[in-house]
């Protein structure tokens, strides 16, 4: 049934745009207009044609003036005709347009259902990440001579007992700043009033060292998605792996630019957050993202 | 740990109750950016709201970080989560400008030594004297150059601002600083 209907509307779709191509678009109508000019065209070689055969059959003569009255003759039987069938080619306009206002509208009931679809699978996107999490831990290996030298370990939820990828800093200073950019949802649409925080740490800098000359970090998976955010089937509810990917994967997107998030309509807030803490030989510490809103940097003993 | 460290965080401890769940101790409006610096207006707010002091001054650069330091509040030994995060405006700087190089806000709010930005709660006398000897250590570390998210207090501090080509604090729009008692920091506009 579902395969009928919709076969029924790719073709209700095909007829609609191929009407509103034929009589609204400019290319399309000097095809039309080409089309009825050939067709005039041949109709009126055919009928001087036959005039000029019938002419030479009964031994007369058939001269240009002859030619362009029996061509001037047939141009008024054709518009003759023509204004016979005004009805009918009125009814057909007719027709065309409520084909095309019925596509228009079975497309708006379909883009209406792709989008409550679109905002049920970010909502259970949103839904299995609505916890505090922690992002990185950060143990200090030394301090000396200006400079901070600094594990960063991310983890993967997968597998969230050790860490999936770790990195080395070496970077002058004394505080060592972990860099996020924040994406709040409360109030919106898909969060459905909830506060609903992620954060995405993308740089290390330090009291010394400007965000600008810092260094990048590769938390990230091979589409993009911060390890953090990864969640085996298994921890998943209301949704799949493939759709929670795919959906997160435009969450990401939509925070990588402020105009993208606002317009999705999907963000309260986006900004960024450096959290730092004096460097200190051996002291060790991790980075949180806190659904109340914001990251936060913890004792790696305080939980 | 030395008397005086025990009673400050007997003291801290009963700071929690006279903290709400988020607080806005400073707003923030762009002036300008031009010639590559951005030019600010901050106002610093006490705990009811009131305007404690307003700065008005340019950094160079095109991402602004209003800086923040937040000091763990808690009623169990030390290692345990905080139960609520004091908010004490710290500092700001920009994606040209280091942190060390930045501008402190530390003598903007300091009212007699206790800093403005926390009055507007009824403080008990012993919990003033706590909130004070907090606000004058981190002070003192910042005057000397020194961080002053002191690891071993499990204090850290949580620098907000803008980035480049993602998100920016428009010309002209007051935002607010918010920050949760129980930890973390947002910027929304101030609607």
């Amino acid at each position: 049934m579902d395969d009928k209907f919709a076969a029924l509307k790719g073709m209700l779709y095909g007829l609609a745009d191929a009407a509103t191509f034929l009589f609204t678009k400019p290319l399309g109508l000097s095809i039309l207009v080409a089309v009825l000019l050939l067709g005039a065209g041949t109709r009126l070689w055919t009928v001087v044609s036959g005039r000029r055969l019938a002419a030479k059959a009964a031994g007369e003569e058939f001269g240009l003036g002859s030619a362009a009255g029996a061509a001037l003759r047939e141009l008024v039987s054709l518009g003759v005709r023509a204004g016979g069938v005004l009805p009918a080619i009125a009814g057909l306009a007719v027709a065309l347009a409520l084909l095309v206002g019925v596509a228009d509208a079975t497309r708006a009931v379909d883009d209406y259902v792709a989008g409550q679809k679109r905002i049920a699978e970010l909502s259970a996107t949103v839904r299995n990440l609505d916890r505090r999490y922690k992002a990185i831990d950060v143990s200090v290996e030394d301090v000396t001579d200006g400079r901070i030298k600094a594990t960063l370990s991310f983890y993967d939820y997968r597998d969230p007992k050790s860490p999936a990828k770790t990195q080395g800093v070496d970077i002058a200073g004394k505080e060592l700043f972990v860099d996020a950019i924040v994406c709040n949802f409360d109030f919106s649409e898909i969060a459905s009033g909830k506060a609903v925080n992620l954060a995405i740490p993308y740089r290390v800098f330090s009291d010394e060292v400007s965000e600008s000359q810092g260094i990048a970090l590769g938390l990230f998976d091979d589409k993009g998605i911060p390890l953090m955010y990864s969640r085996s089937a298994d921890e998943l509810y209301g949704i799949g792996p493939e759709v929670y990917g795919a959906r997160l994967a435009e969450l990401m997107a939509s925070m990588r630019t402020d105009e993208a998030a606002r317009g999705a309509g999907i963000a309260r807030s986006l900004y960024g957050d450096a959290v730092h803490r004096e460097a200190k030989k051996g002291d060790s510490f991790s980075v949180w993202v806190e659904q109340t809103g914001g990251i936060t940097i913890k004792d790696a003993d305080s939980f | 740990m030395s008397s005086s460290q025990k009673e400050r965080i007997a003291y801290l401890e009963g700071a929690a109750s006279n903290l709400k769940a988020q607080t806005v101790p400073l707003k923030f409006m762009v002036l300008s950016r031009d010639g590559g610096a951005i030019k600010a207006r901050i106002k610093l707010l006490d705990l009811s709201g009131q305007e404690v002091a307003v700065i008005e001054k340019s950094w160079p650069g095109r991402e602004l970080y209003i800086d923040m330091l937040l000091e763990p509040v808690r009623t169990l030994r030390q290692g345990q989560a905080a139960d609520a995060w004091l908010a004490f405006p710290y500092r700001v700087f920009t994606d040209e400008v280091s942190a060390a190089s930045g501008s402190l806000l530390f003598d903007a709010y300091d009212t007699g030594g206790f800093p403005g930005v926390l009055e507007g709660a009824p403080w008990s006398s012993g919990e003033r004297k706590a909130l004070a000897a907090a606000f004058a250590d981190a002070r003192r570390k910042a005057a000397a150059g020194l961080p002053a998210a002191d690891a071993s207090k499990g204090v850290f501090g949580s620098a907000a601002h803008e980035v480049s080509g993602i998100s920016s604090f428009e010309v002209g729009i007051v935002y607010k600083l918010i920050c949760r008692a129980k930890g973390g920091i947002e910027i929304a506009e101030d609607n």
